[in-house]
């Protein structure tokens, strides 16, 4: 395998990351959780490209019966993006290790 | 009605099925959870917010409107049909215009200088011809057929300002040139045809107007003139597009392309006159009354558009 590692948008990466830590969520939970990062009117189109890329799963909630409105739809991360995520937190971390101030 | 209910039908005719799946529903179905769980005295505010991120997603997503691509079939048949309607009109125009001319150098000089203002005449027209080209060959989504007269209409707009506010002053300056140089005519200031849109805009003392007028009102007369025939284009296309959403087998079914576009033709040229008797009867201001058109064939698609909802509604 010699292929590059994919980056994540800033957008991107904070909806992978509040994904991974508060499970599954609906578009309006993670703006709300994200506090103000992330806007009502972009954040779909962002999960949208972000499901083609496959880093994200959806599904629709189940509706009950005599509910009305269209099912809202929850997202889960993949496994490529948390394997993703997991490879950009090591090399960051490892950067700012290596970074460090050395003692004279 | 929930609200996004409408505006989601509005995306499902611009968008693929694959963009209104993963970006609008699912902010509608947000949107209306919100709005059933809010209070009523919030529920205002809440409609708002989820109109304002509607919007905004709708044009976070534009791009892929023009990105939607119609099969090449259709866009050869539109570029083939677009082409040869204007050559052969724009040619035939410039007949009567020839007769006069003794000599086949002037014939020739004619041609090339007058063709160019004579198919900026006609190209407009040609969109009628177009909208029929791309929907009704072969079945294609509603929305692919959306995007192709949308980025028809954007194309046709471009060529429209290129043409009426480059190429035609070129050639009128080369005919006029050509004309005093054969004897033909004094060697005059060129005149507000002679001069490209930007140098109308910002350069009008290049500019000589005959002397019953101000400069100032022949300058504004034509630069909407050429206004008027840069959107020309986007009506006829949006007219033809609601003369074919009638139903078919009726006695008020679509007609035929030739009868459209002879329409448009008559429909044009007569509102474009009479807005000059308008303008003159009125004592407006100068290049007001071209716009008779624009305001006649907008007046004429709302209504349409309005008749067809209510037949809808109704069947």
């Amino acid at each position: 395998m010699n292929e590059a590692l994919p980056k994540f948008s800033a957008g991107e990466r904070l909806i992978i990351e509040l994904l991974a830590h508060q499970g599954e969520l609906f578009g309006l939970q993670m703006v709300e959780h994200s506090e103000g990062r992330l806007k009502r009117g972009t954040v779909y189109v962002t999960l949208g490209r972000m499901q083609e890329k496959g880093y994200l799963e959806s599904r629709q909630e189940a509706m009950p019966e005599g509910a009305i409105g269209l099912p809202r739809r929850l997202y889960r991360p993949t496994g490529l993006a948390l394997r993703v995520l997991a490879a950009w937190q090591a090399a960051e971390s490892s950067f700012a290790a290596n970074a460090e101030p050395q003692g004279i | 009605m929930m609200p996004g209910t409408r505006l989601l039908a509005f995306a499902r005719l611009w968008f693929s099925p694959v963009v209104v799946a993963t970006v609008f529903e699912p902010l509608v179905a947000d949107w209306q959870r919100e709005w059933i769980e809010s209070p009523t005295p919030k529920r205002a505010r809440v409609a708002a917010r989820g109109l304002a991120s509607f919007v905004c997603a709708a044009i976070v997503s534009s791009p892929r409107v023009l990105r939607t691509a119609a099969p090449a079939t259709v866009t050869n048949r539109v570029v083939r049909r677009i082409a040869s309607i204007t050559l052969i009109t724009a040619v035939i125009m410039t007949i009567p215009m020839s007769m006069q001319i003794d000599n086949a150098w002037s014939i020739g000089l004619l041609m090339l200088a007058i063709l160019p203002s004579t198919m900026t005449v006609v190209f407009p027209f040609a969109m009628v011809a177009a909208v029929d080209a791309i929907r009704r060959h072969e079945p294609l989504p509603e929305h692919v057929q959306r995007a192709a007269v949308l980025k028809l209409g954007l194309v046709a707009v471009v060529l429209m300002v290129t043409f009426g506010g480059w190429v035609v002053p070129g050639s009128n300056q080369v005919w006029r040139v050509a004309m005093a140089e054969a004897g033909r005519q004094s060697f005059p200031e060129p005149g507000l045809r002679e001069l490209s849109t930007f140098a109308l805009i910002a350069d009008p003392s290049r500019a000589s107007a005959p002397a019953r007028f101000t400069r100032a009102g022949e300058i504004r007369k034509e630069l909407n003139n050429r206004a008027v025939l840069a959107v020309l284009p986007v009506l006829l296309l949006w007219l033809r597009w609601l003369g074919l959403e009638r139903p078919r087998n009726r006695w008020y079914s679509p007609v035929p392309v030739t009868a459209a576009t002879i329409a448009a033709y008559a429909g044009f040229f007569t509102l474009y006159f009479s807005g000059f008797i308008f303008e003159n009867q009125l004592n407006l201001l100068p290049g007001t009354g071209l716009w008779l058109p624009v305001f006649g064939f907008s007046t004429i698609a709302l209504i349409h558009q309005w008749w067809l909802r209510r037949t809808e509604a109704h069947a």
